[in-house]
């Protein structure tokens, strides 16, 4: 969608309103899309919020490739497998036992091979419309197995799967909390060329010589950190400093003249008191007292 | 503690030297601060060096006027006009200012500046515009104010140049044409002894559209900044064997 939003806040507060939660525009936009959206476009599930979508398995409780059984609407009774989530929707989309919705489609949209108007499209359930079918140990029959309809899931712990690859909740009939149900096996997908085998990813390669020596060479250290990062300031060279500080300013004839007389004086042999001298103070306070003395 | 002027003119000048200077003292700038090369970088590098030293009592936050001139520390006063009925009206006192221009000796040129009265009387006294900028008494500099301060770099700069022009001792002498010329470097290139007639800073420029030259035949750009880099910091001789290395006619920069 163009917008000029980079140029213009113009028409920036009706958008504003558009996007609010519980919006009264959105939704006569949203009914007018339903009037004037041909058939064959029509989402049977309302589009859900980017907050709202479900990103977590635990969300989505089911997974592609889960038996489940429609318990509302024209289909329901019907068991199912589940081919793929509709993520803008919150919806499953289901094989062939599912809803389905056959619409005419303009010929500029025909598929290959395809020689009718009328196609079928499987229409997305909702959560709230199935519920997962699982093979469960029949406590009478012990040893044997039994198909159910599981009344709702929920997760206890966790384990590494190695089918998807990452730690999955463990999925358990609600309030029976042995009767785990094992989540489906995920489509097969091919390693890509430029992959690494698992083997080789695991081997290690480094072994610590040093704790005092650094590991990492100092001509590497520019490919590990930012070099050009905005925190970086660098080091100040001459040249920057000659920007930062100020000329000084220079000495007037004047205070020359008295640094030299400073210098003069500083560099003039220091006096020492002479032991004359030493007499000569010593006999003059002598004196002093002693006619202070006599007058008293 | 408050001196009153008596009646009787005493002998003392206390009462000249116990000026209050609370406007100028009071504006304290921060001690500037000392760098090293290899420190942290600073937030802030001015883009130009700075071009006079600062002020130490920076410049005045009130009656900005002054910071513009020669207002000898003299600002706007306020006061009351009170009238025999005790009625007070708010009014203010200006220095009167006054636009001069004053020739100055050392800079050769007519300073066009405001100044106040008074401080035109101080520099009648003194002797000149000069005298009075660049006298060495604590008074004196608080007197000056940020202005006063840039003049007064200017003088005691170019009196320093003046008094130690960068080629001092160079020795004039006859080419082979009659005219006189005065030889700036005695260099060595190559065993051969050069009296050099052009200065440092020609020599490069006559190098650089070479050396450009040279880094345009590898494929090479040079800036003028980048070859600045590079040389500025050579000795003459380096310059000059650069130059008769990239075969440049020599007998024009020397004699």
């Amino acid at each position: 969608m163009s917008s000029y939003k980079h140029l213009s806040k113009a028409g920036a507060r009706f958008l504003e309103q558009v996007q609010a939660k519980n919006s009264n525009i959105a939704k006569q936009f949203a009914k007018y899309e339903g009037l004037t959206m041909p058939e064959f476009l029509k989402p049977s599930l309302p589009r859900v919020e980017e907050s709202e979508k479900y990103k977590s398995v635990k969300q989505w409780k089911y997974m592609p490739g889960d038996r489940v059984v429609i318990v509302n609407g024209k289909f329901k009774g019907n068991v199912c497998a589940i081919t793929q989530h509709d993520v803008h929707t919150n919806g499953y989309i289901l094989d062939e036992n599912g809803p389905t919705n056959t619409v005419p489609v303009p010929k500029q949209f025909w598929q290959q091979g395809q020689n009718s108007h009328m196609v079928s499209f499987p229409v997305p359930v909702s959560q709230a419309d199935i519920k997962l079918v699982a093979d469960l140990d029949d406590p009478e029959t012990p040893g044997v197995a039994k198909t159910v309809a599981v009344r709702d899931i929920e997760f206890k712990g966790s384990y590494y799967d190695s089918d998807y690859k990452k730690i999955m909740p463990y999925r358990v009939v609600v309030g029976e909390n042995n009767m785990v149900v094992p989540w489906p096996k995920p489509e097969f997908k091919p390693d890509g060329a430029l992959a690494t085998r698992s083997e080789i990813a695991r081997q290690q390669t480094f072994w610590v010589e040093s704790v005092v020596k650094n590991p990492v060479p100092e001509a590497a250290l520019s490919t590990i950190r930012n070099p050009k990062s905005k925190y970086r300031r660098g080091t100040l060279t001459t040249k920057e400093i000659s920007r930062l500080v100020a000329p000084k300013m220079p000495l007037t004839e004047a205070k020359k003249r008295y640094i030299e007389q400073r210098k003069e004086l500083a560099a003039l042999p220091k006096r020492k008191l002479t032991d004359e001298d030493q007499e000569l103070i010593g006999d003059k306070v002598y004196q002093h007292f002693k006619k202070s003395f006599e007058l008293q | 503690m408050k001196f009153f002027p008596s009646s009787q003119r005493g002998f003392s000048t206390l009462s000249h030297l116990l000026r209050e200077w609370r406007l100028v003292e009071s504006r304290q700038i921060p001690t500037p601060k000392t760098y090293q090369v290899g420190d942290s970088k600073p937030l802030y590098i001015p883009k130009e060096k700075k071009e006079f030293p600062d002020y130490p009592y920076g410049e005045s936050p009130i009656y900005k006027q002054s910071n513009k001139g020669l207002y000898g520390a003299s600002f706007i006063q306020f006061g009351n006009n009170i009238a025999e009925s005790k009625t007070k009206t708010r009014r203010s006192w200006s220095p009167n200012v006054i636009r001069k221009g004053l020739w100055s000796e050392t800079l050769n040129r007519k300073i066009s500046i405001k100044m106040t009265a008074k401080v035109l009387r101080t520099i009648t006294k003194e002797g000149g515009i000069d005298n009075y900028l660049t006298k060495e008494k604590a008074a004196r500099i608080k007197e000056l104010g940020p202005t006063g301060w840039k003049l007064r770099y200017r003088l005691l700069n170019s009196k320093e140049k003046a008094a130690n022009p960068v080629h001092k001792d160079a020795e004039t002498v006859t080419d082979a044409n009659g005219n006189e010329v005065t030889v700036l470097y005695k260099v060595v290139v190559d065993g051969e002894p050069l009296r050099i007639t052009a200065g440092k800073r020609k020599l490069l420029h006559t190098l650089f559209p070479l050396e450009k030259m040279e880094h345009k035949a590898d494929g090479l750009d040079l800036s003028f900044k980048k070859f600045m880099d590079q040389f500025a910091t050579r000795d003459v001789a380096d310059i000059v064997s650069r130059l008769k290395a990239l075969n440049f006619d020599l007998s024009t920069i020397t004699v």
